[in-house]
């Protein structure tokens, strides 16, 4: 191109005005659109809020979604729920994001192309009617579906003229060698229900409760348990979010735990354990039973040290009540059943049946197909239709290859499922279903209690719930026997009153089961089991997290840019390894490990780290999948060979200390005396800054928290944070404005691990403030530390100047794609790039809260009238929002409270953030 | 709390939803302004007993001017001449942060019996009969990272009127905006009535 | 009698000006095509976001904002130096005071974009500046950026104003040599000034003033950018010892720039007549002096972070010399510590590649030194769980390049249009100082 003055000119000029274009684009919508015809319940611009039920795990836990004109823009815990109690955990945030995620299916698919419902409908019928014709059994293969939906299946087969029973439930995280073992000590049936807060000493055998199993239920009983001050000894090879909250991590030999609950069982039974539960006949065969298991034996077995045990059969012996629970699958060895078993015993003896551990009957339900069955009755080509409900086996890895193979023998496979998983992929007909906050449906989590869901929204998507399908299918072939008129909306709407559906939920009587133990009780207890795996591995601990559960997959992009809570990594998977494992098989921290077990191979890179056991190899359940087979239960007793490949593949910033380097900021005080010395307020030279009416702040509980991160995603919700991705998680831009930090520190009593949520401190003196040269963040009347981000022109030199390091920098106008943009929570500004922003408290609700006591003419609010998304969805009450100036307020009352310190005091930054730090046996 | 009602059309709530999106808004978008007229346009003049092609209701691009309102809609003819209060109309106002516009079924409240034979009017009767939505260009509107508060200004202890901000509405055929609604409006404004000066008021 | 003396005077200092050689043109056009890809690097900035850069939590501040500070470092030498050696009434004035003066403004001109570039939104970058608005807002008056604002502003408006003083009596001159169209141009700047003696003794007793002004200025300047890191409460960063210590770095950098430019007016210019060894003697103790004062500073610094105690200054203070930019310390450590010490031999003094080669090592050693503790700092600040790391991309890298050559173009374009020496200055001391000697053989001459 030739130059000439004035393309110079124009080339000269360009480049500041790409960034004037950037300045001044136009975003606003030009269009008003008015209703049709006004819905009289929505009034826009004010929230709406529907109970439901968080469909995320099994747990189902109780949900209040708001509702912003017809869109649902946040999930939080339903209060009257007795499983939730007003929070979720961060499986349930991220609900919100995979409502409106841009992998959801928004149309049914066959032959790898979209095509229409018509055709979809025609194909399911056209579909079913070949296998009936052929005589050929239809199976439905589903998710637990503890609820009407399951039933509506039952009839829909029987409708189709078929037994009833062929619904397979596919549940890979079950944990069914509990059920195996209950039924070995007691020969019950019954669900059991333990009650962790009553128990003074909580053992658990490898049992991360507040992970796999109900977050939330469990987490808030730990911290009520603990409150109480009870403690809690966690065993197993590695440290879970359980052990880290337990007062004491007991790491086992792998595959030694039942050793180590027998020996217990003996001990406790010399010690004179309330034996008066039993009848005389069975003590004495106990008795017999347990008596090769002494201390010698354990202790040779288990490694852990003579006293250790004494003190802990004593200890055991000695609380009223107790409760054993577990095994969980980080230690599940090949003898889980019986490991279960023994837990049960030593529950029995400790007399806990009845009181800690109680049995209620399960409902009447059919019983199912078994999933082995199934496989080899689909491997042998006899079944003629499946139905996938929301079941993605092959999404397992290879210990569900066969069932694989099996279905591909199947004639006709139709899956009903949110996104193309890798089961809907093999499918001949994928049918997009509703997202759980677009339909109706109910389910029981537990005997007793039923939690209704239906629908907030009209659907995001063009998806029709899987129910009316499958009734519409049976309609076409003229096989309605049975069957409701009318949707299976209407069917869950009969069933519960208007109230009952308001609140979500239908508490039923539910008797418990008498049971006693059995005479035959641990009869025959098998040989250590030696752990499977090719050559001679290293135990390799499958471990259920609690962002990914079972590892099941898509995954949510907001779970995984959720940083684990121990490992603090994002985006990726790991393989724990123990500072001398790693040395001896000579790789550091990011080197990738290839790792092989008995289902294949997998690299992953190493996270180097004390919290797991020496010689054993600690893999999340989701990135271990490729390495198990099928044999037995998921990523029990699995030995796995580990060889360096000379990659490197560096984890999360590398830099980052894991341990506090003698900084004091995760603080831990006696339990004997939970006291802090105080700290004197230091000399300012800066005027005294005054709060005329209130003082808002955050009182933080790190005895109470577990690190589960259920506050860092609900912030990611409310406030419209970005997902970032993983190249720039990698380079440490995590936009996160609430952090959870873990510490592992090596103690002489081996690594203590501790939990520092960390978000903005909204300080008095805030270094941020006085360093902004355009007073884009200023401290408010109220306490807050504001960021005005209209005014912000990114120097940076606040989060240069931020001791905690909790601001945030818009390095991109990061993207959001598919239908992200519908779930924005319409109250918080969007950040454009090139502003900095950090936790806001959640000024929104602070103005709404205010707004409204103002319209009711009140200038006082009661306190815990707004809360803010962390302290609303917190499972332990770990975080408390409210006014430090109020003297009746709980975050006052935590202030006022002997382990309460500010995060680096000696800066004089007077946070509005109390912390209250962690009881210790030994601190 | 009453279940949703899965099968109703969310028109506005999408619009509303895409306009703020799009603005990556914190303030209530749209709804808040009164809609804007403009000279009658060709879609008027056609036949209204043939039905009308359904409006485009998407965004377009950034900058782009917004078409024409197909309804020369008068406010001088409703708030002024028949002295209309402008509540009747807009009737969140005071309950929420959103003033609101009438939908097609309030107009039609009046319009099955006045001025049937009005092109507008014949517009829309046939926008409303085919449960189409109504369309405006807005005229008011605030940046997108601002935080406005209809019920909160209008029962507050200054008892404002909507022709503060929005200027004598009543007396305007074609709606403009004659003070744009700058910061320093607000201000002085807030100044004035001992309104808080917060930053935070505003910008959340 | 002198007057062959004063023509060659004249053109030799004017040579700049007349004659253009090969090596100019090259220059000329390296420092183009650099300011090029500086701006094509700063656009991808401003297309895509700050993202393109290095920058992350925690290091929010990199090779930009080292390259601000750089830059004003080398500024400060120029009109200080200069306006000292006038008071001093040094021999070395003559020589370089004008190069060194044109050398400050032409950095602050560079080191100013630095901060619009580095920030978010430089399109905004006017929110700092006090003006009165419609949204009745102010910048922040605590904020040590708005105290740059006015101290940068100011400086570069009085060193403006003090070259540019000093220049009258020589464009007065070219006014009259030159012809076409710089004729008019030199009239009009020259501001009527016609060498009468009331204008020369008025000239001489303005001209201190500005030289007066300077010299507590620059001081200040210098000490408020320091405060943009001393008054944060970054461990390693805030520290009392910042002011004097940016001063003396800024000389430091200072002088060793004036070397590098002289040696290349020299060469380039055949100035070796006017520019003896002996001002490069000058020059090379005061590098000397600075250099040694650095090395106390460092010193300073390290004892007491350790002196204190307080963990996070220690593990600061240890990770700089042992951590990831190991390296970089210990080459700051020779480059400003060690090699400046050669200066002790007069030989080395007087010889200008030696000189030259220490030059350059100062210049890079100080970089790296304002590299070292903002990032070292940023890297490692408080809490561990948040320690970060920095290695700048290759945009910020184009941008830095392109901040070099926007200064070196503006000084070759300068030395065009300007003297880059004092004729008058020049005439009066090299007057001084041949006079004596010659005047006998002239006398002989006479007599032949």
């Amino acid at each position: 191109m030739k130059l000439t003055r004035r393309n110079f000119l124009g080339s000269a000029v360009g480049v500041l005005g790409a960034g004037l274009v950037e300045g001044c684009q136009e975003k606003l919508p030009r269009y008003l659109v008015p209703y049709t015809a006004p819905p009289e319940d929505v009034v826009p611009g004010v929230a709406r809020r529907y109970r439901t039920v968080c469909r995320e795990c099994p747990a189902a836990c109780g949900a209040t979604v708001r509702v912003r004109e017809g869109r649902a823009v946040k999930m939080e815990g339903s209060p009257e729920h007795p499983v939730s109690h007003g929070a979720l955990c961060p499986g349930g945030q991220s609900a919100i994001e995979r409502l409106y995620a841009p992998t959801r299916l928004g149309a049914p698919w066959a032959g790898g192309l979209q095509i229409g419902w018509d055709r979809a409908e025609a194909a399911l019928a056209e579909g079913l009617k070949r296998a009936l014709d052929a005589k050929q059994p239809v199976v439905v293969l589903t998710r637990p579906e503890r609820g009407q939906l399951g039933a509506l299946f039952g009839a829909w087969l029987t409708a189709l003229g078929q037994p009833a029973s062929q619904v397979v439930t596919f549940d890979p995280m079950a944990r069914g060698w509990l059920r195996e073992g209950q039924r070995r000590a007691f020969g019950t049936a019954g669900t059991p229900v333990h009650d962790l807060a009553a128990a003074r000493l909580l053992l658990s055998i490898g049992d991360d409760f507040v992970e796999e199993g109900s977050p939330v239920e469990a987490a808030r009983a730990l911290a009520a348990q603990r409150a109480a001050g009870g403690r809690s000894i966690y065993v197993g090879p590695r440290l879970s979010l359980t052990g880290a909250s337990a007062d004491e991590w007991l790491s086992v030999e792998p595959g030694t735990e039942l050793t180590l609950v027998l020996g217990l069982a003996r001990q406790v039974l010399e010690l004179g354990a309330p034996a008066a539960a039993l009848p005389a006949g069975a003590l004495q065969a106990l008795r017999g039973r347990l008596a090769p298991y002494d201390a010698a034996t354990v202790t040779s077995r288990t490694r852990l040290s003579r006293g250790t045990v004494a003190e802990l059969a004593a200890a055991l012996a000695g609380a009223r009540p107790s409760l054993v629970v577990g095994p969980g699958r980080a230690v599940a060895g090949g003898d889980a059943a019986a490991l279960a078993e023994a837990v049960h015993v030593l529950n029995a003896l400790l007399g806990n049946v009845g009181t800690t551990v109680r049995f209620l009957a399960d409902p009447a339900g059919l019983p199912g197909m078994e999933l082995a069955e199934f496989t080899r009755r689909a491997a042998a080509g006899e079944i003629g239709a499946v139905i996938l409900h929301h079941a993605d086996p092959l999404g397992y890895g290879p210990a569900y290859a066969a069932l694989g193979k099996a279905l591909a023998r199947v004639p006709f496979v139709a899956a009903f499922t949110n996104e193309l998983d890798a089961t809907a992929r093999q499918a001949h007909l994928v049918l997009a279903d509703h997202h759980f906050l677009e339909t109706w449906s109910d389910v029981s989590p537990r005997p007793g209690l039923r939690g209704i869901q239906q629908p907030v929204m009209t659907p995001v998507l063009g998806t029709r719930p899987a129910a009316d399908e499958l009734l519409a299918a049976a309609r076409a072939l003229g096989r309605t026997a049975g069957l409701p008129e009318g949707t299976f909306g209407d069917v869950v709407r009969q069933a519960f009153s208007e109230q009952e559906i308001e609140h979500g939920l239908k508490v039923e009587a539910a008797e418990p089961l008498p049971v006693s133990l059995q005479a035959t009780a641990l009869r025959d207890l098998p040989a250590p089991a030696p752990l499977r795996g090719p050559g001679m591995g290293l135990p390799l601990v499958v471990a259920p997290t609690i962002r990914h559960l079972d590892g099941r997959t898509p995954r949510s992009a907001l779970l995984q840019e959720l940083p684990d809570p121990l490992s603090g990594h994002s985006w990726t998977g790991w393989v724990e390894l123990h500072p001398t494992t790693a040395a001896a098989l000579g790789v550091k921290a990011s080197d990738v490990v290839a790792l092989e077990g008995p289902g294949g191979r997998v690299d992953l890179p190493a996270h180097v780290t004390p919290t797991v056991r020496a010689g054993v190899l600690g893999v999340p359940v989701g990135d271990a999948l490729p390495l198990l087979d099928g044999h037995g239960p998921i990523g029990l007793g699995v030995r796995a060979t580990a060889a360096p490949t000379g990659l490197r593949r560096p984890l999360h910033l590398p830099e980052a200390g894991h341990h506090q380097h003698g900084h004091e900021l995760a603080r831990s005080v006696s339990a004997a005396s939970p006291k802090l010395p105080p700290q004197e307020p230091l000399p300012s030279m800066y005027p005294p800054v005054i709060h005329p009416e209130r003082r808002w702040g955050l009182a933080i509980d790190l005895d109470r928290c577990t690190g589960c991160g259920a506050c860092t995603t609900a912030c990611y919700v409310e406030n419209n944070l970005p997902i970032v991705g993983p190249e720039d998680i990698q380079r440490g831009r995590s936009m996160s404005w609430l952090r959870i930090q873990a510490f592992v520190d090596e103690t002489p009593t081996g690594p203590q691990a501790s939990f520092l949520p960390l978000g903005c401190q909204h300080c008095t003196n805030a270094p941020c403030e006085s360093v902004c040269p355009t007073y884009a963040t200023y401290h408010t009347k109220e306490g807050l530390n504001a960021q005005i981000y209209a005014r912000c022109i990114g120097t940076r030199y606040c989060e240069n100047n931020c001791p905690y390091g909790v601001r945030r920098f818009n390095f991109f106008e990061w993207p959001r794609p598919g239908n992200e943009r519908l779930g924005l929570n319409p109250d918080v500004t969007v950040r454009d790039r090139g502003v900095t922003e950090k936790c806001s408290l959640c000024i929104h609700r602070i103005g709404e809260g205010e707004e409204l006591a103002r319209l009711e003419g009140r200038n006082q609010l009661r306190d815990g009238e707004i809360v803010s998304a962390c302290a609303a969805t917190c499972p332990t009450k770990a975080i408390v929002f409210g006014d430090l100036k109020d003297p009746g307020s709980e975050i006052s009352r935590r202030a006022a409270d002997g382990r309460a310190y500010k995060l680096l005091g000696e800066l004089n930054t007077e946070p509005g953030v109390v912390y209250l730090a962690r009881r210790r046996e030994k601190a | 709390m009453r279940p949703a009602h899965p099968g109703r059309p969310l028109l506005l709530a999408l619009a509303l939803c895409l306009g703020c999106q799009r603005a990556s808004s914190a303030a209530p978008p749209g709804a808040a302004d009164a809609p804007a007229c403009a000279p009658l346009s060709a879609a008027a003049a056609a036949e209204p007993s043939q039905p009308l092609p359904p409006l485009d209701l998407t965004l377009g691009a950034p900058g782009e001017p917004a078409p024409a309102d197909e309804i020369a809609f008068s406010h001088k003819a409703h708030a002024g001449d028949c002295r209309i209060p402008c509540l009747a109309c807009h009737v969140y106002a005071t309950t929420s942060p959103v003033a609101g516009i009438p939908s097609g079924r309030k107009c039609m409240g009046c319009h099955k019996f006045v001025a049937k034979e009005k092109p507008g009017v014949r517009i829309l009767a046939a926008r409303v009969k085919a449960e189409q939505p109504l369309r405006w260009r807005r005229v008011f509107t605030l940046p997108d990272f601002i935080y406005f508060s209809h019920r909160a200004h209008l029962r507050s202890k200054a008892k404002l009127e909507c022709k503060d901000c929005h200027g004598d509405i009543a007396a305007e055929k074609v709606v403009r905006q004659e003070t744009p609604f700058t910061m320093g409006r607000c201000l002085t404004c807030h100044e004035q009535k001992k309104a808080p000066r917060d930053c935070t008021t505003c910008h959340r | 009698m002198s007057q062959p003396d004063l023509t060659r005077i004249e053109r030799d200092t004017l040579a700049t000006m007349s004659s253009t050689s090969r090596l100019y043109w090259a220059g000329l056009a390296v420092s183009v095509a650099l300011v090029a890809l500086g701006g094509w690097a700063w656009s991808l900035a401003l297309r895509r976001g700050l993202g393109v850069f290095g920058l992350n939590e925690p290091v929010m501040w990199g090779a930009l904002i080292t390259t601000f500070v750089f830059f004003i470092g080398v500024s400060h030498s120029g009109t200080l130096v200069s306006a000292i050696l006038y008071f001093t009434r040094s021999p070395l004035r003559a020589a370089i005071g004008r190069s060194a003066e044109a050398m400050t403004v032409i950095t602050i001109l560079t080191a100013g974009l630095y901060p619009i570039i580095h920030i978010g939104r430089s399109w905004l970058f006017f929110f700092v500046l006090p003006y009165p608005n419609q949204r009745q807002l102010w910048p922040n008056f605590r904020s040590p950026l708005t105290w740059d604002v006015f101290a940068i502003s100011s400086y570069v408006t009085v060193s403006a104003l003090f070259l540019y003083m000093g220049m009258l009596p020589d464009l007065a001159l070219l006014a009259r040599r030159v012809t076409g169209w710089r004729r008019p141009l030199y009239r009009v700047l020259s501001l009527g000034f016609s060498g009468t003696d009331a204008e020369w003794t008025l000239f001489e007793k303005a001209y201190p003033i500005f030289a007066g002004v300077v010299i507590p200025l620059a001081v200040s300047v210098h000490s408020v950018v320091s405060w943009d890191f001393a008054m944060s409460v970054m461990p390693g960063w805030h520290s009392a010892i910042f002011a004097p210590y940016f001063v003396a770095g800024a000389i430091f950098s200072g002088i060793a720039m004036a070397i590098l430019l002289l040696s290349g007016l020299r060469r380039g210019y055949a100035l070796e007549r006017h520019i003896t060894p002996a001002h490069f003697d000058l020059l090379a103790k005061l590098l000397l002096a600075m250099s040694l004062v650095m090395t106390f500073v460092y010193l300073t610094e390290f004892f007491m972070a350790f002196f204190r105690g307080s963990p996070a200054e220690v593990e600061v203070f240890t990770w700089r010399a042992t951590g990831t930019y190991a390296w970089v310390f210990w080459l700051v450590m020779f480059c400003n510590g060690v090699a400046p010490l050669a200066c002790f031999w007069s030989r080395v003094r007087r010889s200008l590649p030696a000189l030259i080669v220490i030059s350059v090592l100062v210049s890079v050693g100080m970089w790296f030194e304002r590299f070292l503790f903002i990032v070292t700092t940023l890297a490692r600040a408080y809490d561990p769980a948040n320690w970060g790391n920095y290695r700048p991309t290759w945009p910020e890298l184009l941008i830095c390049l392109g901040g070099f050559g926007w200064f070196f173009m503006l000084f070759l374009l300068f030395v065009k249009i300007f003297p880059s020496m004092s004729v008058a200055e020049t005439m009066q001391h090299d007057h001084a100082l041949t006079l004596p000697a010659p005047a006998g053989g002239e006398t002989e001459a006479s007599h032949a």
